[in-house]
């Protein structure tokens, strides 16, 4: 990958010119740098809560204890039905 | 006929500023009302149906701002201010370093982190919001401000799109002149993108202290002591059903609330002028 990628940039007269900032490593390099703040919290705050939702809506969960499988009885309207039921009547 | 013509214009004119008014008027009328009622004594404030306070007090303020004694409105602007500010400044250096990375850097998976990057801006918040909550929990973060602020300096999508699209209207001959004359990318971002965007980042700063001010749902859900609530918290707290509702000091305080937005606002709009970066350009 890194061969090819040094192939790419020097068969561009103008990016072998350029040099250092040419070069495609570097040039991926420096993206990734510019965007690894992004990054981080796309991982961190976007991608797991959004995989651990998925994974709690299989699940019986309080957030006290700690999750119990349950498969699809929460996409079941009756499981919604007792669900609302008890949290609205408190 | 030509006289004729032109007084139909001007009647048209006049209908047309007459109905601007009236509309404009209508819009602001609750804000009008809300800031009357703050002068107005409590028993006024829904008894009488006039605009205008009969009678000005400004006991409401001083009611208000005292809240229940302990902790005052001094420390929920105090918050209110502090995270605010913190979580405007990372969002406002945080997305324009994000966004000259994704407008200027031609790097691998570019497009496809773009992508994702915008499939995230249409995701509700609601999705995410218990999953965060507990990461946050695990992460020892609740009742703290650390919630609130630390995701701001990792960049907004929102603003970072704004600043990709500002950034691509700024002439790459000026980054190929700084890289001539020895700058590094992140020289050329500092040093030229960053001051030639000034327009972007006056509206991101704008925006982002407005909305955070504003931001109910987050300070309801990571703050949950008095002496850490923000001004948003603080307002509903008026409105406590156990016991009766002081209108008069909702009011007050409410108004009063408008003030660092529109502060901010006036303050910035100055710095709103188109960017200089085509001028002194030959190409």
């Amino acid at each position: 990958m890194a061969d090819a990628g040094a192939l790419r940039g020097a068969r561009r007269s103008r990016s072998r010119r350029a040099g250092r900032h040419g070069n495609l490593n570097f040039k991926n390099a420096a993206g990734y740098a510019f965007i690894s703040p992004w990054l981080l919290g796309f991982f961190a705050f976007i991608i797991i809560p959004v995989i651990t939702s998925g994974y709690y809506s299989f699940t019986d969960y309080d957030i006290l204890k700690s999750p119990v499988f349950v498969g699809i009885q929460n996409f079941r309207s009756s499981g919604n039905w007792v669900y609302y039921e008890t949290k609205e009547g408190r | 006929m030509a006289l004729s013509r032109r007084a139909s214009r001007i009647r048209n004119e006049v209908l047309f500023q007459l109905f601007l008014f009236a509309f404009g008027f209508l819009m602001v009328y609750p804000v009008l009302w809300m800031i009357a009622s703050s002068f107005k004594p409590t028993a006024d404030i829904f008894g009488s149906a006039s605009l205008l306070p009969a009678r000005v007090v400004l006991d409401n303020y001083v009611r208000g701002w005292r809240f229940i004694g302990r902790i005052t409105f001094t420390t929920f602007y105090g918050n209110s201010l502090f995270y605010v500010s913190l979580a405007t400044i990372g969002t406002v250096f945080s997305s324009a370093l994000v966004a000259f990375g994704f407008a200027r850097i031609r790097f691998r998976g570019r497009n496809f982190w773009f992508v994702c990057m915008f499939i995230t801006l249409i995701l509700p918040y609601q999705v995410i919001m218990i999953p965060q909550f507990i990461i946050f929990q695990k992460l020892h973060w609740v009742n703290t401000f650390a919630p609130l602020i630390v995701p701001m300096f990792l960049g907004q999508p929102f603003f970072i799109f704004l600043m990709v699209q500002f950034v691509r209207s700024v002439p790459s001959e000026l980054d190929e002149s700084a890289y001539l004359d020895g700058c590094g990318m992140f020289r050329i971002f500092s040093r030229i993108i960053f001051p030639l965007i000034t327009p972007a980042l006056v509206t991101t700063t704008i925006f982002s202290f407005y909305w955070r001010f504003d931001d109910f749902l987050g300070p309801l859900l990571y703050l949950n002591k008095p002496s850490l609530f923000t001004v948003s918290l603080a307002l509903r707290m008026f409105s406590d059903p156990m016991t009766s509702t002081d209108w008069g000091a909702i009011f007050a305080m409410a108004s009063v609330s408008l003030l660092p937005v529109l502060l901010i606002s006036v303050v910035f709009q100055k710095y709103l002028v188109e960017g200089i970066s085509t001028t002194g350009l030959k190409s």
